[in-house]
């Protein structure tokens, strides 16, 4: 008799369970409608990361994306046709990344967004040569996703690490740092940028290098090894979320006065300034690439608060996702259709000099045959400050990157 | 100058470490069995409350009753859904157990991720005054929240084993759950006991440790390691065991990549698992047992 | 009539087998479905000798794979060698690895085995990710070449009925394993150690055995996954992927080996082809795995057979 009530008691369980994940999908998944399109649908594939480790980047910028679908539909289309997303979850996990795409296409989709763990990007690139599809990865920032091998029919937009090396050297030199300690996160994202990153820094010493685990609940350590050998500045290199606010808790109370740079990430997840203790940002510079003295970035603001609420804090992932399917637009245009996968990816390598919506205002984009990345020069980037209040307060002073290539 | 500070977050984590081992060795004693679900309901008490107040507005103290209650309840519904029926058709092959026991994990990490995001989320703190600073070095207030715990779980657990009729009867049991059934000893009621009083015990941890690194629906899995690691390091002897092996842990965790550096504490662990395992499976505190 | 052993179950997987192939036809999304399953299976077999028959839950098996997919990687990038070797250099080194670590482990069991291979699981991708010189770092290895069996290239379809192929022919001789006296002694090891070793059995030289073919089997899955997708990184095989191999025997029935392949079918199906729930499959399915735990132990074959021994034993 016990038996059978625990099996009762279990299968309403498992009733209620399913119950809540079969009908509690969250609205934010809303798909975007035709707008005043009319023609046949183009079809577009969205790989997004919305369970997975990826979820925290990868939703912003895929809201982003359904956003900009929804403006281009709403103005007429492209070619006067609709797009039309369609939407798969790979987790982040490279081994439903296979699958994942080939069921993209197989739903008829002829060009993909890659919205998720760089791991699973990287994994993407044999499947997208066999499929023959042209994919951007909008958030994309590690330069191996764009190079060989397999490389025909992926793009970026944002600056890659060379860019970056670049621009951190001219900090240096105008804030007179010869030596610097790097704390560095275990992910393959990071690994990767460090890999590309770090010795393109030629203009200072790198005095130390310490590596914590992402998910680390204590740096301590780190940090004790980096302020043993006296940096003039550190530089943190982290996907950012907990472990870039861990570093940075633990660096403003165990270094205080030294001071500290890092990458974008920290820039554009402003759910992460809130893990960070009260002040503990303060002093911080970034590479930001948003920068609100850009027309085109302002216009994005206006329409994110339109439909976000007042408090919508914009990242430069909200800014390359609605650039990505500007330039898939503009692509599709130049290739006259999507029928011929071939020429789209031609049309996409034909896109030069498109004006973005982050970076400093006279920011553009070019693609080419070897050219898989977007940008343009540095000036796709400035250093953003953080102040007292754990928020970015503006442009840091003492140097910014020049808009020359 | 920087020792204090690493001495300081050692004990932190130790004391972090400590109260997840002390869940595990309330239903060891208790139940004969190693709960790995201890982590996801530490998760659960740090993620549930940080949502409660990021997304519903609520009152900390709310939030965190109410995630405390939830962590309780995950881990009575463990023992009453899963455990009891699992082991009562097993007899006593462990396996059985430790596969059902991963799905729970597996499953509350799923569940978590599903209800509160995938995200991590930053810690809610329950009391907020300054930082105290010792020397060069300064405290957070969630750290000395946490030492305070600490203290009061251990000696609170350690007096309610020792001087009330429930507590010896949790240790008799553990020691012959069949003998304590011969004998017509509350087995079940003592058995629920104990998986109710870590549930919570883990839910207040991990709310407590949340502020330090905030809290995201795949922690729980490396806080069940540790908290099974301390655990098994400092043995059953003592309810003062699990802290010791937690304190341990704890050093492990800051100075093996102190000196080492990089992802030695990955390695670290993984020699620390197997040494202590092979050599020492029983922990440095045994109970003696009279024969 | 004396049945061939194991018969029943080869005619089941074959019939599957079949009708996958018929309904995959040249879809490119189908197949690649398949050859997810046909890792996944392979894994959850490979786990299947230590962890249902000899009664051990190693949790490496994330490693296993990694190494079976990084022989491949190896062997197409950094050799000139032909690259079906990969299959025996992979499940080579993965079945030392796994004696190696099965020795350190050897008086291990239960949660402590379990705890140390998740370990090891893990400091295992930290290598990959600091030995860049053999691995090609955080970025893995990429570009992979085609296979070439003496001038015979196989077409992509060719390789998802090979994956299949290879998943019933272990499946069978897996099954045929169980049955064997080899198997009914480490099934009775798992139950009753000391007679076993009262009656003249090395345990740990058994253990050592099955946890060294199992490496071996997950080892040929990893090849084939990272072979098919192209490239293999670091974490291709994550954590994840260890905990539905465990649950993936379950879900099928513990019973026999195609339990394992059937559970695999489910998970891939639930995880990736399941539109209705595709943000939440994997709750579905560890919230599945309970249920399946606690109401039906013996998993979907389990029932099955119930069945038909039920209709079977009507008619006779």
């Amino acid at each position: 008799m016990g038996v059978s009530l625990t099996s009762r008691i279990v299968s309403c369980l498992a009733l209620a369970a399913l119950t809540v994940a079969g009908c509690g999908n969250k609205a934010e998944n809303e798909k975007p409608s035709n707008g005043t399109a009319s023609g046949a649908p183009i079809i577009i594939g969205l790989d997004e990361d919305s369970t997975g480790s990826g979820a925290s980047y990868s939703t912003i910028a895929g809201k982003t994306i359904r956003l900009a679908i929804q403006d281009v539909n709403d103005k007429g289309g492209v070619l006067g046709r609709p797009l039309q997303l369609v939407v798969e979850n790979d987790e982040s996990d490279p081994t439903k990344v296979p699958a994942v795409l080939q069921k993209l296409a197989g739903q008829g989709a002829k060009a993909l967004f890659l919205q998720s763990g760089s791991a699973a990007i990287l994994q993407a690139k044999s499947t997208l040569t066999a499929l023959g599809l042209p994919a951007i990865a909008p958030t994309g920032v590690t330069a191996t996703l764009v190079a060989p091998p397999d490389n025909e029919l992926i793009y970026m937009l944002a600056n890659t690490t060379t860019d970056w090396a670049q621009v951190y050297c001219g900090a240096f030199k105008a804030a007179n740092i010869t030596k610097i300690g790097v704390l560095t996160d275990d992910t393959t994202t990071i690994a990767a940028l460090d890999k590309a990153l770090l010795p393109a820094l030629s203009c200072v010493q790198i005095v130390a290098t310490e590596k914590g685990a992402a998910n680390a609940s204590d740096l301590s350590a780190q940090v004790a090894r980096l302020k043993n050998a006296n940096p003039d500045a550190v530089l943190v290199t982290s996907v950012g979320g907990a472990f870039e606010v861990l570093a940075q808790n633990t660096l403003g109370s165990q270094m205080k006065g030294t001071k500290r740079f890092s990458l974008a990430s920290i820039g554009n997840q402003p759910a992460s300034w809130k893990l960070a203790a009260p002040g503990a940002l303060e002093g911080l510079i970034f590479m930001g690439s948003i920068n609100t003295a850009n027309p085109r970035t302002q216009a994005l603001v206006t329409l994110l608060k339109d439909k976000y609420g007042k408090d919508y804090d914009i990242t430069a992932y909200d800014a390359q996702a609605w650039d990505s399917v500007h330039v898939l637009k503009l692509a599709i245009e130049k290739a006259g259709g999507v029928d011929d996968s071939k020429k789209l990816n031609e049309a996409i390598q034909s896109v030069k000099g498109y004006p973005a919506t982050f970076g400093q205002a006279n920011f553009t984009l070019s693609f080419g045959a070897d050219k898989h990345l977007g940008a343009d020069g540095p000036c796709g980037l400035s250093l953003i400050e953080f102040g007292a209040d754990n928020k970015p307060k503006g442009p840091w002073a003492t140097f910014q990157p020049p808009c020359v290539k | 100058m920087g020792q204090l500070q690493l001495w300081l977050s050692a004990l932190e984590m130790g004391c972090f470490f400590g109260l997840l081992a002390l869940a595990y060795y309330l239903v060891l004693v208790g139940a004969g069995f190693f709960n790995f679900a201890i982590g996801p309901y530490a998760m659960v008490g740090g993620l549930c409350t940080s949502y409660l107040v990021l997304y519903e507005d609520m009152n900390v103290w709310a939030a965190a009753a109410v995630a405390i209650t939830a962590a309780a309840a995950l881990a009575v519904v463990t023992e009453l859904v899963v455990v009891r029926p699992v082991q009562r058709r097993s007899g006593g092959g462990e396996l059985p157990a430790l596969v059902a026991v991963a799905a729970v994990l597996f499953a509350i990490q799923q569940l978590g991720g599903y209800l509160f995001g995938y995200t991590t989320l930053p810690g809610q703190n329950l009391l907020t005054f300054d930082p105290v600073t010792v020397g060069d070095t300064v405290v957070q207030p969630s750290a000395l929240v946490l030492l305070a715990f600490t203290v009061v779980a251990f000696a609170g657990l350690a007096v309610w084993i020792r001087s009330t009729r429930t507590g010896r009867l949790l240790r008799a049991v553990g020691d012959s759950t069949h003998a304590a059934g011969l004998l017509g000893l509350p087995v079940n009621r003592v058995r629920l006991i104990a998986f109710l009083l870590s549930g919570l015990l883990a839910g207040i941890t991990g709310l407590l440790f949340a502020p330090k690194a905030g809290v995201s629906s795949l922690s729980g899995l490396s806080w069940a390691l540790s908290g099974f690691l301390a655990m098994v390091v400092g043995g059953t002897g003592s309810v003062w065991a699990p802290l010791v092996g937690g304190l341990l842990l704890g050093a492990v965790e800051v100075f093996v990549p102190y000196y080492f550096g990089g992802q030695s504490h990955v390695y670290g662990l993984l020699i620390v698992a197997l040494l202590f395992f092979a050599l020492k499976p029983s922990g440095l505190f045994v109970r003696r047992v009279r024969a | 009539m004396k049945r061939f052993p194991g018969s029943f179950g080869l005619l089941g997987g074959v019939v599957g087998a079949v009708l996958i192939l018929l309904w995959v036809g040249a879809d490119g999304y189908k197949q690649t479905l398949v050859t997810t399953t046909a890792t996944y299976a392979l894994i959850a077999l490979g786990m299947y000798v230590p962890y249902l028959m000899a009664g051990s839950l190693s949790m490496a098996y994330g490693a296993y794979a990694g190494i079976g997919g990084y022989a491949v990687g190896l062997i197409s990038t950094k050799s000139g060698l032909p690259l079906i070797l990969a299959w025996v250099a992979g499940p080579i080194v993965a079945a030392a690895v796994a004696v190696l670590l099965g020795l350190a482990t050897r008086r291990l069991s239960g949660f402590f085995l379990a705890a140390v291979t998740l370990l090891f699981g893990m400091a295992f991708t930290a290598w990959l990710v600091d030995a860049e010189g053999i691995s090609g770092g955080s970025g893995g290895l990429g570009s992979l070449r085609k296979l070439d069996i003496l001038g015979w290239q196989p077409s992509h379809y060719q390789v998802v009925v090979g994956c299949t192929v290879v998943v019933c022919v272990i499946a069978f001789l897996l099954d045929r394993l169980r049955m064997s006296p080899w198997g009914v002694i480490v099934r009775t090891m798992r139950d009753a150690p000391r007679a076993v070793e009262a009656a003249g059995v090395r345990v740990p030289v058994m253990n050592l055995v099955s946890l060294a073919i199992g490496a071996a089997i997950a080892a040929v899955g990893g090849g084939l996954f990272t072979y098919s997708a192209g490239s293999v990184t670091p974490d291709t095989f994550t954590l994840n992927l260890v905990f539905l191999a465990i649950f993936m025997p379950l879900i099928g029935g513990a019973a026999t080996p195609w339990g394992a392949v059937l559970g695999a079918v489910i998970a891939v199906e639930l995880t990736l082809n399941f539109p209705a729930v595709e943000t939440s499959g994997t709750l579905i399915l560890a919230l599945g795995v309970l249920v399946i735990l606690l109401v039906a132990p013996q998993g979907v074959i389990g029932y099955a057979s119930r069945l038909t021994k039920l209709v079977g034993g009507r008619r006779g």
